[in-house]
């Protein structure tokens, strides 16, 4: 129980980590990879909800389809280079928003118990997903992988 | 019942997202704010299924998913018309364009 926290910990914030370094971003290809590790990040954190299914098909999607989309649109045209944001004006924002919504859940009461694991998709697909839910994390880390590769590869080509 | 720290995840990084839209002035990074808010309200149909008892969080959730996708296919072709116009990427520079 306590290395499953510690283990959601990890991938939370690693994903509150991500989203913030779109702040931090000045290319918009930094931004678009840094987008595709956010989607990993909640990908991991769909696995340990117990939820294989949707955790496959949110890398699928939204890493294989949105996040790649996203950089090959954007590296196809000009890469637009500036500072977009106001990093302190969206850190201030972000915390006043988090404590708005957060804090009427926390002073209802009424969550905090464990976690009865009933996945979504147990009666269509468990005996089949949970054995071989490895073979679709590696090659879509190796496909992401190739995807870095490329971009790194082009960004050296274009100078 | 919900553990705490799972919605606590699921607010920050929708919190992170409306503050990224709200305080950004780069289109295609409004864009991608929105897609990490839309992300997080998925996040949170996941966890909320449980206390539902329904099941109707995957017609939600691939609903979800599809309108995160087709709406970057269209906002990205946006995005290419733009540059190639030369039209300005900074929003609070686009009621300047006088067409």
């Amino acid at each position: 129980m306590a290395l499953d926290i510690v283990v959601f910990a990890l991938w939370a914030l690693a994903s509150v980590a991500f989203a913030s370094l779109i702040f931090y971003f000045k290319d918009i290809m930094h931004v678009a990879i840094a987008l595709a590790f956010l989607f990993l990040s909640l990908s991991a954190v769909y696995l340990i909800l117990g939820q294989p299914l949707l955790a496959v098909v949110q890398v699928f999607i939204m890493v294989g389809g949105v996040s790649t989309y996203l950089m090959v649109g954007s590296a196809s045209a000009v890469v637009s280079r500036f500072k977009h944001s106001n990093v302190l004006a969206g850190a201030i924002l972000s915390l006043v928003l988090f404590g708005m919504l957060f804090y009427p859940v926390v002073s209802s009461g009424a969550f905090g118990g464990s976690f009865p694991l009933t996945p979504l998709t147990a009666s269509a697909t468990e005996a089949a997903m949970e054995s071989g839910i490895a073979p679709f994390y590696l090659l879509a880390t190796l496909l992401f992988g190739i995807s870095i590769g490329s971009i790194v590869l082009f960004k050296k080509a274009m100078r | 019942m919900i553990q705490l720290y799972m919605l606590a995840l699921a607010f920050a990084v929708f919190s992170i997202g409306i503050a990224g839209v709200a305080s950004t002035r780069h289109f295609l990074v409004m864009v991608v704010f929105v897609e990490v808010a839309l992300s997080a309200a998925a996040l949170l149909a996941v966890l909320f299924f449980d206390v539902s008892g329904s099941s109707y969080a995957i017609p939600l959730l691939f609903s979800i998913w599809g309108i995160a996708a087709a709406e970057v296919m269209a906002l990205i072709a946006f995005y290419r018309y733009m540059v190639k116009e030369e039209v300005s990427l900074d929003v609070s520079k686009l009621s300047r364009f006088r067409g």
